[in-house]
């Protein structure tokens, strides 16, 4: 939404707006949050000739390919989460002691306080590994400008910058000043290099690394109003702070209407060591604000000991503030208050603010009304027990994605979760190590493409006994229904040709493959029976398209009068091992909600009194077809509103 | 300065919510600030949408200081208890979205009494929507989004209902005509609300009573 030149933006819209003002040609990604809604922001203008824009394979791919399109002089954007950047690092590195001809951005979202999952990890290390220099915005504004910024810095010192933003800044929302987008037209060249663009030689290495570090120093004297240094000559305190702690801190300065002196850290890589001596000059007494790891905080100890400065450092190693999860408000008013010796305001209504904590309610992560993975789930778990195995002992291991929520009740079945595609490689190694039961891997389909099928390869060429479970529902389904080579068409709805899941298990050699639609439950177990029971590595690929995106018509189910006994001596099967919301428990026995019903029957094939069927009374009839012809109209997923 | 938390569940449209605020703000010519928190789960798990209408520079709204709570569910209402200021109001909705975690161990879902509880205890207005089915013509029913907007705008005076109703229908137009629908109900809601605490109903006693 926009009003005049003001626009409604998140940090990472922000970030894809700042490149659309800077004339981005490339931008590319891999969906993960909260980075996903970069290159879903970048996606409609795609449409409209100069910009090229696409969910890659995986992260190390968008590097690859960003890169390539910088080096031939275009600009590019890509776009990820933290754990993305480590699939990318091998890339990231290389490219980075290349340096660039184009402008080249590299936007990561650390998920400081893991809101989405995956490792608490601060993505700056890679910008101290990689020698790139690194910008870490504020607020949505200054993701717009940095992201602008960058480029030009990129181009003017020949380097990849890494943007680095936090889930806190990704997920704000500021209406941000906006300038128009420009289209840069630009013929594409590339010279031969190879003492550059090649890693062939060690002294071109050598080289590569010295050059990368000449230009991170380079980029010193570009910087120009970045990193603002305020000296308040009347206090003896100070703060150095990065990131959105530095929005806290202004919030709290002025509330209290206190002056110090400040230094916003804008740039990570090179750190504006001048400016903090210079801060250290004027006080007695320093706060650093950063979130997760004290790295300017460090720095900046370093610098007072090169200096021979002494002022007092407060942070994170006298424990004033945590390492791990992210800031508030609240905490940074603590912070500050204790080095101003301010006494903390009373906390009114404390018993009342703890008995509200007390009943609230956790939510874990629960599958969806109709998903079809809770119904593989289920199948898994039949054939476990039909074969005889005990289920608290037979290891299935899982993978990232909408899959991974086969570890939540009622299910119970994965065991692990590591990394993208790492569910098969680990069930390999436990089989390796001597466990003689049967083992399972769980696998959703875009992480297969992403990183699961050189694992399979391996798995295979091992030749050990192992069921593998690809679950197929057309979509990087928990970011927000990104495609991926398996559903055939891309981001804006144009074909595609598919990469068959089946036929890339046979590629790999496997020679038990077996295609199942999940919601046939009794084959499904069937199927999974006969792969556990396979000599060697057995695939079963459950193909069934999201609930969330099927616009199929159905029919839902309900509990048929007279059949569901109120002694309930089946334990309500139909809700307690099904797991689904749309099931009710009440005192008459089971009752299915009509508006959540999605029609998958796993109920119904649940319940050992054969009591849930299909309604196919005529007003539901009249519903659901008119539900369906409804839901025609918004076939397609369209990026979120902007 | 006004300061909102919108608290749901993933489905509930919260976030969709958040943003039309955020407009009717923008085009008051005020700056915004906001911050949504969804869940890594496609639908049902916690969303949180601050929004901080006028000059700030927190995305998050600080403790103690929102004027407003809208809350879609029930439960969720008390991950919003921090935020609300002494005198403010809470919009919360009679929805119960429990979470398969809690029907599974068979824990306890809190009451709208005890959820109001809290609330009066800290000196906030409470008012529960109560559940309607009411239906469109064509049988859909009414987005309870839109409902709680609708008694926020009779409740408050942040814009004109006209205001209100033309971003409504700028926003989604393929939507319009039911949100609209279900917003009236709620400015309608409002007022019946609001007559019945002239005369003294228990809702608005209950709410005097614990201020």
């Amino acid at each position: 939404m926009s009003t005049s030149n003001r626009m409604y933006l998140t940090g990472d819209q922000a970030v894809a707006r700042g490149a659309l003002e800077a004339g981005v040609a490339v931008a590319t990604g891999y969906p993960g949050n909260p980075s996903t809604r970069a290159i879903d922001f970048l996606l409609p203008h795609a449409h409209k000739g100069s910009l090229y824009a696409e969910w890659s394979v995986n992260e190390k791919v968008a590097v690859e390919v960003a890169a390539g399109a910088a080096w031939a002089g275009q600009r590019s954007l890509v776009a990820m989460k933290m754990s993305g950047l480590n699939v990318a690092a091998d890339s990231l590195l290389s490219i980075a002691h290349s340096g660039t001809r184009g402008g080249l951005v590299i936007y990561v979202a650390d998920d400081v306080n893991a809101y989405y999952g995956m490792v608490e990890q601060d993505s700056r290390y890679y910008a101290l590994m990689a020698c790139l220099p690194t910008l870490m915005p504020a607020d949505p504004q200054e993701a717009k400008d940095l992201a602008r910024f960058a480029f030009q810095l990129s181009e003017v010192v020949g380097t990849p910058i890494l943007l680095r933003s936090t889930t806190n800044i990704a997920n704000a929302f500021q209406d941000v000043t906006v300038e128009e987008p420009q289209a840069l037209i630009r013929e594409a060249t590339f010279q031969r290099q190879p003492e550059i663009y090649t890693k062939a030689i060690s002294s071109w290495c050598v080289t590569q690394h010295q050059n990368a570090l000449e230009r991170l120093s380079q980029v010193a004297s570009h910087l120009g109003p970045l990193n603002p240094l305020k000296i308040a000559p009347s206090s003896p305190y100070g703060v150095i702070a990065c990131g959105l702690p530095w929005q806290y801190l202004q919030e709290v300065v002025s509330s209290w209407g206190i002056a110090l002196s400040t230094l916003k850290v804008d740039s990570f890589s090179p750190l504006p060591e001048d400016k903090i001596a210079a801060l250290l000059r004027e006080v007695k007494d320093v706060l650093v604000l950063e979130e997760l790891e004290p790295l300017v905080e460090d720095q900046t100890k370093k610098i007072a000991w090169e200096r021979g400065l002494s002022p007092r450092i407060r942070g994170k190693g006298d424990n004033t503030l945590p390492r791990t999860g992210d800031y508030s408000l609240e905490m940074i008013a603590g912070a500050l208050g204790k080095m101003l010796n301010r006494a903390p305001p009373p906390r009114k209504q404390e018993e009342v603010l703890q008995r509200a904590r007390t009943l609230s309610v956790a939510r874990k992560l629960e599958f969806c009304p109709g998903c079809p993975h809770r119904v593989t789930y289920y199948a898994i778990n039949q054939a476990i027990e039909q074969l005889g195995l005990p289920r608290e002992e037979t290891i299935t291991t899982g993978d990232i994605g909408c899959t991974i929520i086969g570890m939540s009740e009622p299910q119970n079945t994965c065991w692990t979760e590591v990394a993208m595609g790492a569910s098969i490689p680990l069930a390999q190694g436990m089989k390796l190590s001597g466990i003689d039961r049967p083992l399972l891997a769980a696998i959703g389909d875009g992480t297969f493409y992403h990183a699961g099928i050189p694992g399979l390869l391996n798995a295979v060429q091992s030749g050990v006994n192992l069921t593998i479970i690809v679950m197929d529902n057309s979509y990087i389904a928990m970011t927000g229904h990104q495609p991926h080579p398996g559903t055939g068409r891309n981001p804006l709805g144009e074909k595609r040709p598919t990469a068959d899941i089946v036929s890339l298990a046979l590629a790999c050699g496997v020679q038990h493959v077996t295609p199942v639609n999940p919601f046939r439950v009794t084959a499904t177990v069937e199927a999974i029976e006969r792969a556990i029971k396979y000599p060697g590595v057995a695939v079963v690929v459950a193909q069934a398209e999201c609930a969330y995106t099927d616009r199929r018509f159905h029919l839902p189910y309900r509990v048929k009068e007279g059949r569901c006994p109120a002694d309930k001596s089946c334990g309500v099967a139909c809700l307690y091992q099904v797991g689904c919301t749309g099931v009710e428990e009440r005192d008459s026995g089971a009752v299915i909600l009509e508006k959540q019903c999605r029609g998958c029957g796993l109920c119904a094939a649940a319940c050992p009194h054969n009591a849930i069927g299909r309604d196919y009374s005529w007003p539901t009839v009249k519903q659901a077809a008119s539900r369906y012809w409804r839901s025609r109209g918004s076939r397609t997923i369209v990026p979120m509103e902007h | 300065m006004t300061n909102l938390v919108i608290v749901g569940v993933g489905g509930q449209r919260v976030i969709t919510l958040g943003n039309l605020i955020a407009r009717c703000a923008l085009e008051a010519g005020l700056t915004v600030r906001g911050h949504a928190q969804s869940s890594l789960a496609v639908l049902g798990g916690s969303v949180t949408y601050h929004l901080r209408l006028g000059p700030s520079y927190s995305p998050f709204v600080p403790h103690g200081q929102a004027d407003v709570i809208l809350a879609l569910e029930l439960a969720e209402t008390l991950r919003a208890v921090p935020y609300i200021k002494d005198g403010g109001l809470a919009l919360v909705s009679e929805d119960k979205k429990a979470p398969m975690n809690l029907i599974l161990s068979h824990a306890h879902y809190p009451t709208p009494e005890e959820v109001a509880q809290i609330y009066r205890h800290l000196g906030a207005r409470f008012i529960l929507l109560p559940k309607e089915n009411q239906k469109t013509q064509k049988g859909r029913a009414l987005p309870e989004a839109w409902r709680l907007l609708g008694v926020m705008s009779a409740v408050t005076s942040f814009w004109s209902r006209k205001k209100i109703e033309e971003t409504i229908a700028a926003y989604r137009p393929r939507e319009a005509s039911l949100n609209l629908a279900a917003f009236r109900r709620g400015y309608q809601l409002a007022q019946e609300i609001e007559a019945k605490a002239a005369a003294s109903s228990p809702i608005e006693k209950a709410a005097s009573a614990g201020k």
